[in-house]
């Protein structure tokens, strides 16, 4: 009978340990290896994803890409930097595109796309899961800190 | 015949039922969450986006201008698609391409219908840098908090605009703003807690109804807007024109306007005022003030409303507007308006008997994507 109980205890503890695990993502900003940016402020952050802010200090034209509203790692970028809900930002998207204020973010569907889109495009910065991190594209300091946690 | 009744009753119900499950049906049919039409290639961003609103309009007897006289109209109401558009915007690298194809107030008459079809709004914008893009085509010219927002009716809170942007059908006067501009460059420069936005414009101004340009010189203006804390908006605008149409001279037109977003942007408080001087008549001027409280599905608002023209028979007696009302989403893409307004004029002498004041009520249904 313990061990029953143990078994569904176990699975219970396992279970609840996977859905509570993509809330605590930890995630980096990536850019283009060859972009010359190596550090970035919460505040320019918001202004790019807020589509603002649109070209680098260089003048390049700033590409930026999201995940799709229900992924873990864009429901911590998104609450975490820009203040607001994936959801409450697809309202201001829409808004912003009905003022004729220009589009949405391009939506890529994994980390493993928005890395290759940032790999492939000098001006592109995007925001992946830390594990996901590798030497093809660089990871952004944020106020200091290289990965969001 | 008891049992007759209640077979009836039975059948009744069975209809009732059916008739809620269909209502139920279309509400939920009606209201999926769309989003914008995006088709992205590696190079090129394309997207397509669309509103549509239904107005419905109840107003007592109110005072009309007929003629050289002030008459009264009796109770009225009035039905209408106030707009549907379908905006096109292609991004490749720094340079956009934008249009805006609009059909406005359309409805029935006895001979058809009426309404207008429109291309509102076509332009190229490149981007230089954030402080310095360069925009040509037809646009609206971003004078003031709205005309930055091409009046999207879904983007603000009442059922109609201010009425220094869309003045009441018994002002027989222009437009306060004009509209469309045809050069513009614009930016923005971000400090700490600052934002610093300019624009600087030229049109073609009003063409007469030959279509012929009659202007002895262009239309120019210029607009400032700093942003502080994210929260505070403060505004100037300034326009110049000479049309002259109708011997009127040069007309410069200034305004200010102020925004200001309270805990964590639920609370909104807007207000703007305009003064348009002319060389050779009087004075116009408008300014409103409005609250606006953002429930996440409720969007109540109260505001007040005031325009003052001396060359207009009823207008020069100061048009008081006081409304309220509500905003409802039923999602993120279709919403539901209604607002009570009450009219009353700071100088009634002259006004036909019962119309010193009156009522509207204004209702509206807008779907967005």
């Amino acid at each position: 009978m313990k061990t029953i109980q143990l078994k569904i205890f176990s699975a219970a503890f396992s279970l609840m340990a996977m859905m509570v695990t993509p809330s605590f993502a930890e995630v980096a900003v990536i850019v283009n290896p060859q972009n010359l940016v190596s550090e970035i402020s919460v505040k320019d952050l918001k202004h790019i994803y807020r589509t603002k802010k649109t070209t680098w200090s260089t003048g390049e034209k700033i590409e930026v890409v999201n995940l799709k509203k229900e992924d873990s790692v864009r429901v911590k970028f998104s609450n975490v930097i820009l203040k607001k809900t994936p959801a409450k930002m697809e309202k201001y998207y829409l808004k912003r595109a009905l003022k004729g204020k220009g589009q949405a973010p391009k939506l890529l569907n994994s980390s493993s796309d928005i890395k290759e889109f940032v790999k492939n495009n000098k001006g592109a910065i995007g925001y992946i899961d830390v594990n996901d991190v590798d030497d093809e594209v660089k990871v952004l300091s944020i106020d200091g800190k290289k990965q969001i946690n | 015949m008891i049992n007759i009744n209640r077979v009836a009753i039975k059948k009744g119900v069975k209809k009732m039922r059916k008739l809620f499950k269909f209502i139920i049906a279309i509400l939920l049919g009606a209201t999926p969450v769309a989003h914008a039409v995006v088709f992205d290639t590696q190079d090129i961003k394309f997207g397509i986006n669309g509103y549509l609103d239904l107005e419905y309009t109840y107003m007592t007897k109110m005072p009309m201008v007929m003629g050289n006289m002030i008459k009264a109209t009796g109770d009225s109401s009035t039905f209408e698609q106030k707009h549907m558009n379908l905006l096109f915007d292609a991004e490749k690298g720094k340079l956009r391409m934008h249009l805006n194809f609009q059909s406005q107030n359309a409805y029935t008459t006895e001979d058809g219908g009426k309404g207008e079809f429109a291309l509102e709004e076509s332009y190229g914008e490149y981007t230089v840098n954030d402080g310095f893009k360069v925009r040509a085509g037809k646009f609206l010219m971003p004078f003031g908090i709205y005309n930055d927002i091409h009046y999207i009716t879904s983007l603000f809170a009442t059922v109609v605009l201010p009425q220094m942007y869309e003045p009441p059908a018994m002002y027989s006067g222009t437009r306060l703003l004009p509209s469309s501009s045809n050069v513009m460059v614009s930016g923005t420069y971000f400090g700490d807690e600052t934002e610093l936005s300019y624009s600087l414009y030229a049109g073609n101004g009003a063409r007469n109804s030959n279509g012929g340009d009659t202007n002895k010189d262009k239309q120019i203006g210029t607009r400032l807007k700093l942003t502080l804390f994210d929260n505070l908006k403060i505004g100037t605008s300034y326009c110049t024109v000479n049309d002259n149409l109708n011997g009127e001279g040069r007309n410069n037109i200034y305004g200010a306007d102020l925004e200001v977003d309270l805990f964590d942007e639920t609370l909104n408080f807007q207000s703007e005022y305009v003064l348009s001087k002319y060389d050779n008549k009087s004075s116009r001027y408008s300014y409103y003030a409005r609250l606006t409280y953002d429930l996440d599905k409720f969007n109540p608002f109260i505001a007040y409303d005031y325009f003052m023209d001396k060359e207009d028979l009823l207008y020069k007696k100061g048009m008081n507007r006081l409304g309220v009302g509500t905003g409802y989403a039923i999602s993120d893409n279709f919403i539901i308006k209604g607002e009570y307004h009450y009219h009353f004029f700071s100088q009634k002498d002259g006004l036909p008997d019962g119309t010193e004041k009156f009522h509207m009520l204004r209702f509206s249904t807008i779907f967005i994507f």
